[in-house]
C-alpha cells in the first residue's frame, strides 16, 4: 500500500513539474511583410539570436511567420521585437504572445500543411 | 588567354572558390547589402571575366566591400584587372505581404591595370529587383571607369522557383538573364539559362548562355 502511495505522490509531483514548465514557455509570434527567401530570414534569426531574452527562432517563409521563443521567466517588449524587424528590414504587421513552444508551432504548421495537401488530393463528390 | 591563366589573376579566398569551379564559367545578381552583421563572400566568373567580392552589412540599409575584377578581351586584346572598395546602399525597400522590391545604389573606387599600364578607377552601380516564393527579377547595372578607359555591363535576370521553399531548406529556380558587357571583345548582348539553388547559408547558380559556354556563380552568406 506504502509503495502504491509513493508511485501516486511521485506521479502527481511529475505532473505538476511538467504543467509548471508548460506555463514557463513564453513565445512571441509575429506577422511579417516582406519575408520572401532564405538569406533575409537568416537575418532575422541573426538580429534575434543577439536578444538576451531569446531562447529559440522560427521563420517561416510560407506563413508569413518569425516566432521567438523567449528564456523562461524573461520577457521581451513588443516595442522592442518590432525594432528588431524594421531594423532587419521588414515590416511587422501583427504580434502575439502564445505559450506554445517553437516545437509546438512548428508541428501546427506541419499539420496544417498536410492537411492542405490532404484536402488538395481528395476525391470531389459533385 | 585560358581559364587557369585567368584563375592566376584572381586573388584571396576568391581564387580558391573559382578553381573550386574551373570547370565552369560564373555570374551572379546577389543582393549588395544583406543584413546588419552579414558577411558574404561572392565568386563570379565569365567566360571573358572572373570577380568577387567580400562585403560586410553595417545594417540592411548599408554596406562595405572589397573587391577585384578581371577582365579578358577588354579593348580587343587588353586585360583589365580592377581592385577596389566600396560602399553600397539599400534606397528604399517595399515589403508587401507575399513580396519585396528593392532598390541599392553603391560606388567605390580603387587601382586598375589596363594591359601594362596602372590607373586609378571608379565605378558605380545601381540594382533593382522584385521577388515572391516564386518569382524573381532584377536589373543590375554597373560602371567602371579610369583616365582613358571605360567598361559597363547590364544585366536583367527573370527567375521562376518551380516550387515555394521555405528558410532552411534548399531552393531551386530556373533564372533566365540576359547580359552586356562594354569594351569588351564581343560588345553584343546575351541570354542565358541557369540553374539556382540557395539556402540561408549559401548560393550557387550554373547555367549555360546561348553561345554554348558554361555559366555560375557562388556566395556564401556568414
Amino acid at each position: 500500500m506504502n509503495h502504491q502511495i509513493k508511485i501516486f505522490v511521485m506521479t502527481l509531483a511529475l505532473l505538476f513539474a511538467v504543467c509548471a514548465k508548460a506555463e514557463d514557455i513564453n513565445s512571441i509570434e509575429v506577422e511579417v511583410n516582406g519575408l520572401v527567401c532564405a538569406f533575409c530570414a537568416q537575418g532575422i534569426t541573426s538580429a534575434f539570436s543577439k536578444e538576451p531574452q531569446t531562447h529559440d527562432v522560427l521563420v517561416s517563409l510560407e506563413h508569413r511567420l518569425v516566432a521567438i521563443e523567449l528564456k523562461p521567466g524573461t520577457d521581451m517588449a513588443n516595442d522592442r521585437v518590432n525594432q528588431v524587424l524594421v531594423d532587419a528590414g521588414y515590416d511587422v504587421v501583427g504580434i502575439e504572445r502564445t505559450q506554445r513552444s517553437l516545437a509546438m508551432i512548428r508541428q501546427g504548421m506541419d499539420g496544417e500543411s498536410d492537411a492542405m495537401m490532404n484536402h488538395a488530393h481528395e476525391p470531389h463528390h459533385e | 588567354m585560358n581559364r587557369l591563366s585567368l584563375l592566376g589573376r584572381a586573388s584571396g579566398a576568391a581564387c580558391a572558390l573559382a578553381l573550386a569551379l574551373s570547370s565552369i564559367a560564373v555570374t551572379a545578381d546577389a543582393r549588395p547589402v544583406t543584413y546588419t552583421g552579414g558577411r558574404v563572400l561572392v565568386a563570379e566568373a565569365y567566360p571573358d571575366s572572373l570577380a568577387w567580392r567580400y562585403g560586410y552589412s553595417g545594417s540592411f540599409r548599408w554596406s562595405a566591400s572589397v573587391g577585384g575584377l578581371y577582365v579578358d578581351g577588354f579593348e580587343g586584346q587588353k586585360t583589365l584587372d580592377i581592385h577596389y572598395v566600396r560602399g553600397a546602399r539599400l534606397l528604399k525597400r517595399w515589403n508587401w505581404p507575399t513580396a519585396q522590391a528593392n532598390v541599392f545604389v553603391w560606388g567605390g573606387a580603387g587601382h586598375a591595370r589596363v594591359a601594362s599600364q596602372s590607373d586609378v578607377s571608379a565605378h558605380a552601380g545601381f540594382q533593382a529587383d522584385f521577388e515572391t516564393r516564386r518569382i524573381y527579377t532584377s536589373l543590375v547595372s554597373e560602371h567602371h571607369e579610369g583616365p582613358n578607359w571605360r567598361y559597363r555591363t547590364d544585366t536583367v535576370a527573370l527567375g521562376l522557383a518551380p516550387y515555394e521553399h521555405d528558410f532552411e531548406k534548399t531552393a531551386l529556380w530556373v533564372v533566365l538573364k540576359g547580359m552586356r558587357s562594354t569594351h569588351t571583345r564581343d560588345d553584343e548582348p546575351k541570354s542565358a539559362v541557369m540553374l539556382r539553388f540557395f539556402n540561408p547559408k549559401w548560393w550557387l547558380e550554373v547555367g549555360v548562355q546561348d553561345n554554348g559556354d558554361l555559366l555560375g556563380n557562388v556566395m556564401f552568406n556568414f
